[in-house]
C-alpha cells in the first residue's frame, strides 16, 4: 500500500513537471498574438465583428498560422505591453494608446515597419493612407505604427432637442453655454432633470476635457516647445473661469466633479446629457444604446478644433514572429479591410480611396464631421512624452471647484505635476 | 531503520520541490525584484540610473503620497472596525437564534464577500449617482434633496468605508460563529449555573476563546482593505480632490498613468513593509501563536 502511495506521489510530482513542458510541443501551428481592447467573440460590437471576419480571411489564406486575441483593459495595456517585453512575453501585435507612444518607441518596443511591407508598398498605396496620424507613427524616418480607429474628441449633442428649441450647433464656446442653457431642463415625460452639458473631470478615466479645447482655441497648443506644460497663463485661466461658469450656472452638474468618461457616456444615453464631448469612434454603440430616437445622436467639431486621438497599432520589435505579425497587421490596412471597419464598425476610412467611395447618408453622416475633424484637428506632438495632460487639467478642476483654489493656482500645481511625471 | 528515515525525508523534500519552486518563481523572485527596481530610475520599463534611495525617499516625503496613506489608514481602521463588530453582532445573533431565518441572514450576508468587487463597487456607484440613482430617487420619494454621495469630499470617504465594509462583514461573521459553533457548551452551561449573566458570559468565556477567530478575520480584513484597490479605483476613482485617493490608487497612478515603475516599486515595498508589521503588531497584541 505504501509503495502504491509513493508510486502515486512520483507519478504526480512527474505529471505537474510534464504538463509544464507539454504547451511546447503541443501543434505545429504559427501564433500571432494581439493585445487590444477589442474582443473578437463579442457580436454586439461592430469593430469586434469586423476583426473577427479579418481573423477568419487571415487565418484561411495562411493556413497553419493562428491570430489570438488577448483582449485587455485599454487603459492599462500599453503599460502592460512594456512590462511584458521585459519578461519576453510580450504580444506579436500590439494597440498603443496615443500619449505613451513616444515612451514606447522610446523603449524600443516596436519594429519599423519598413523592415516587415512599408518597404514594399507603391508611393500610391503611401499617399492613400498618408496624413497626420500616419506621420504620429513616424521616427527618424522609419514608420513604427499604422493608425486604426482613428478618432477625434467631438462634441455630441441630441439633434431632436435643437431642433425643437429652434437652435444651431454651436461653434463658439459662448454659443456652446448659450444652448446648453436653453436645452437644461426637465424632461417631460420622464420628470427626470437634464443638463445642457455633460463634462467628466474623473482624474481616472477621462477623455481630454473641453477645458484643453479652450486653451488651444487661445493659444494653439497644450504644450511649449521644449515639452512643458504651456497652461498656467491667461488662456488657461480664461479656460478654467469658463468650466466654472458651466457648473455654476448649472448647466453642468457638479456631480461632474468626480464622474468618469463611462459614466458620461451612460448617462447620455440614458438623456441626462443634452451634448457632451467624446471620441467619435463611439457614435455607433451610443445610437445603439440611446434611450431616444438614435438618429437625433449627431456630432459636430468642438469649437476650435478637436483632438485627435486613436489607436497605433506595431509589431513587436522582440516578437518571434515579425513577419507574420506584420502581415496580420498589413491585413487590418487592406482596401477590403477599411471597408469592414468602416461597414461593420462605423470607423473612419484610413485610406483616402475608401472616403472617395462612401456614399454618406443621414446614418454615417458623422464620418464627414470626422474627417474635417481629422484636417483641422490638433495631435499631441509625439518628439517626446506627454502623459498624464488629461488627468492633471482635470486635478486642476477639481482643485478650482471642489478645494475653492484660485484658477492660477490650480493650474500651476497641475502643471508642476506634469512638468515632473514628465521628467521636465 | 536510519536509513529508511533519512529515505522518508529526502522523498519528503522532493514532493515540495514543485511546490516551493511555484512559490520561489510567483512570489520571492518578484518580490527581489520589485526591490531591485525600486533602486533605479524606471520610466516606462527602462531600466535607468542607479538611484539608491531617491525612490523611497520621494514616496516618504511626497505629500500626495503621505495623504494617501492617512486616507488609506483612515478608511481601513474604520471599514476594519465596522466589519468586525457588526459581524460578531450578527454572528452571536444568528449562533443564538438558529433556524432558517438566521441560515437566510447568513447567506445574504456573504453575498457581498462572494460577488466580484468590480461588480460591487459599479452597484454602489450607480446607486449614489447623482440624478440616475436609486438612492436620489428614494430621497426624493420622501420628498428630500438630492445628495451627490460620491462628488462631495465628506461623503464619498464615507461611501468608501460604507462599500468596504458592506462587502466584509459577511466574511467576519462566518468566521466568528464558525468559532462560536466549536465553543464547548458544558462552560457555558456551568456559567449560568454559577449565576453569570449574559454579559458577563459574552465577555468572560465567549470572547476570550473565539479570540482566535477574531483576530484571524481582523488581520484578514486590514490586509485586504489596506490593499484594496479595485473598491476606490471603481466607485470614487480616488476623488473628489483625492479625498478618496487611497496608496494602491497613488501607486497605481504611478505605474499606470505615470510610467514611474521605479518608484511604484518603491512605494510597493513600503506598503509590504506597513502590512508585514500591522500583521506582526496584531499577533504580538494578542499573544497569537501560528
Amino acid at each position: 500500500m505504501k509503495n502504491v502511495k509513493k508510486l502515486l506521489a512520483m507519478a504526480l510530482s512527474g505529471t505537474m513537471v510534464l504538463s509544464a513542458a507539454i504547451p511546447a510541443f503541443a501543434g505545429e501551428e504559427a501564433v500571432v498574438r494581439m493585445w487590444t481592447f477589442l474582443d473578437p467573440t463579442n457580436t454586439s460590437n461592430g469593430r469586434s465583428v469586423a476583426l473577427a471576419q479579418m481573423i477568419e480571411e487571415f487565418e484561411a489564406d495562411n493556413p497553419g498560422v493562428k491570430v489570438v486575441v488577448e483582449p485587455q483593459d485599454y487603459t492599462t495595456m500599453t503599460a502592460k505591453f512594456l512590462a511584458a517585453t521585459v519578461t519576453g512575453d510580450a504580444p506579436d501585435i500590439i494597440w498603443c494608446a496615443r500619449d505613451e507612444l513616444s515612451g514606447v518607441l522610446d523603449a524600443g518596443a516596436l519594429e519599423p515597419l519598413e523592415n516587415l511591407f512599408l518597404s514594399e508598398w507603391a508611393e500610391e498605396d503611401i499617399a492613400d493612407i498618408d496624413d497626420a496620424f500616419y506621420r504620429f507613427g513616424e521616427r527618424d524616418g522609419k514608420h513604427y505604427v499604422l493608425s486604426l480607429s482613428k478618432n477625434a474628441i467631438v462634441l455630441y449633442y441630441r439633434a431632436d432637442l435643437l431642433e425643437e428649441a429652434g437652435l444651431e450647433v454651436p461653434t463658439t464656446f459662448d454659443e456652446l453655454v448659450t444652448v446648453a442653457e436653453a436645452l437644461t431642463g426637465e424632461e417631460e415625460e420622464t420628470g427626470m432633470k437634464r443638463y445642457g452639458l455633460g463634462q467628466c473631470f474623473s482624474t481616472q478615466n477621462a477623455d481630454s476635457p473641453l477645458l484643453a479645447n479652450y486653451i488651444i482655441n487661445e493659444q494653439g497648443s497644450l504644450f511649449a516647445e521644449d515639452g512643458t506644460a504651456n497652461w498656467a497663463n491667461e488662456a488657461g485661466v480664461a479656460a478654467m473661469e469658463w468650466t466654472k461658469s458651466t457648473v455654476e450656472s448649472g448647466i453642468t452638474p457638479m456631480e461632474c466633479l468626480n464622474t468618469s468618461g463611462e459614466d458620461t457616456v451612460t448617462e447620455f444615453e440614458a438623456g441626462k446629457y443634452a451634448m457632451f464631448p467624446l471620441g467619435a469612434v463611439r457614435v455607433p454603440t451610443i445610437k445603439d444604446a440611446a434611450s431616444f430616437d438614435p438618429n437625433a445622436v449627431q456630432i459636430a467639431e468642438i469649437p476650435g478644433g478637436c483632438i485627435l486621438d486613436g489607436w497605433f497599432v506595431g509589431v513587436w520589435s522582440g516578437s518571434e514572429n515579425k513577419e507574420m505579425a506584420g502581415k496580420f497587421l498589413e491585413k487590418m490596412y487592406t482596401k477590403e479591410s477599411d471597408k469592414l471597419w468602416v461597414e461593420l464598425g462605423g470607423q473612419a476610412p484610413v485610406r483616402k480611396s475608401t472616403m472617395e467611395e462612401i456614399e454618406l447618408n443621414e446614418s454615417n453622416a458623422y464620418l464627414q464631421v470626422m474627417l474635417d475633424a481629422f484636417t483641422d484637428g490638433w495631435f499631441v506632438p509625439n518628439n517626446m512624452g506627454f502623459i498624464g495632460w488629461k488627468f492633471d487639467l482635470n486635478g486642476a478642476v477639481q482643485e478650482m471647484l471642489g478645494n475653492g483654489a484660485e484658477p492660477m493656482t490650480a493650474l500651476e500645481n497641475a502643471a508642476a505635476n506634469f512638468n515632473s511625471a514628465n521628467g521636465r | 531503520m536510519k536509513s529508511g528515515k533519512k529515505r522518508r525525508e529526502w522523498l519528503g523534500g522532493f514532493y515540495v520541490v514543485p511546490a516551493m519552486a511555484l512559490l520561489i518563481m510567483l512570489l520571492i523572485i518578484p518580490l527581489l525584484y520589485t526591490v531591485y527596481c525600486g533602486f533605479f530610475q524606471y520610466k516606462y520599463m527602462m531600466k535607468g540610473n542607479y538611484v539608491g534611495l531617491d525612490n523611497y525617499i520621494y514616496c516618504l516625503t511626497d505629500s500626495t503620497t503621505r495623504n494617501a496613506f492617512l486616507t488609506t489608514l483612515l478608511v481601513t481602521i474604520a471599514a476594519t472596525v465596522i466589519s468586525i463588530v457588526v459581524g460578531l453582532i450578527l454572528a452571536l445573533w444568528i449562533d443564538k437564534r438558529g433556524g432558517f431565518f438566521a441560515y437566510i441572514i447568513e447567506l445574504i450576508g456573504l453575498v457581498p464577500w462572494v460577488i466580484s468587487m468590480v461588480v460591487a463597487g459599479l452597484l454602489w456607484r450607480w446607486l449614489f449617482n447623482g440624478d440616475l440613482g436609486l438612492f436620489n430617487v428614494i430621497l426624493k420619494f420622501f420628498g428630500l434633496d438630492p445628495i451627490y454621495v460620491i462628488q462631495n469630499k465628506v461623503s464619498a470617504v464615507i461611501a468608501l468605508i460604507f462599500v468596504m465594509s458592506w462587502r466584509t462583514i459577511g466574511y467576519a461573521m462566518i468566521l466568528i460563529l464558525a468559532g462560536l459553533k466549536g465553543l464547548d457548551g458544558s462552560l457555558l452551561e456551568a456559567a449560568k449555573v454559577d449565576g453569570a449573566t449574559a454579559v458577563q458570559s459574552l465577555f468572560r468565556i465567549k470572547l476570550p476563546l473565539i479570540k482566535s477567530q477574531v483576530l484571524l478575520a481582523t488581520i484578514v480584513l486590514t490586509v485586504s482593505n489596506f490593499t484594496n484597490n479595485t473598491v476606490p479605483k471603481v466607485l470614487t476613482s480616488g476623488g473628489p480632490v483625492n479625498a478618496t485617493n487611497v496608496i494602491t490608487l497613488e501607486q497605481y497612478n504611478l505605474s499606470f498613468i505615470y510610467y514611474e515603475f521605479g518608484k511604484s516599486s518603491a512605494l510597493s515595498v513600503l506598503i509590504m513593509l506597513v502590512v508585514t508589521i500591522i500583521i506582526a503588531c496584531y499577533i504580538k497584541v494578542a499573544r497569537y501563536e501560528i
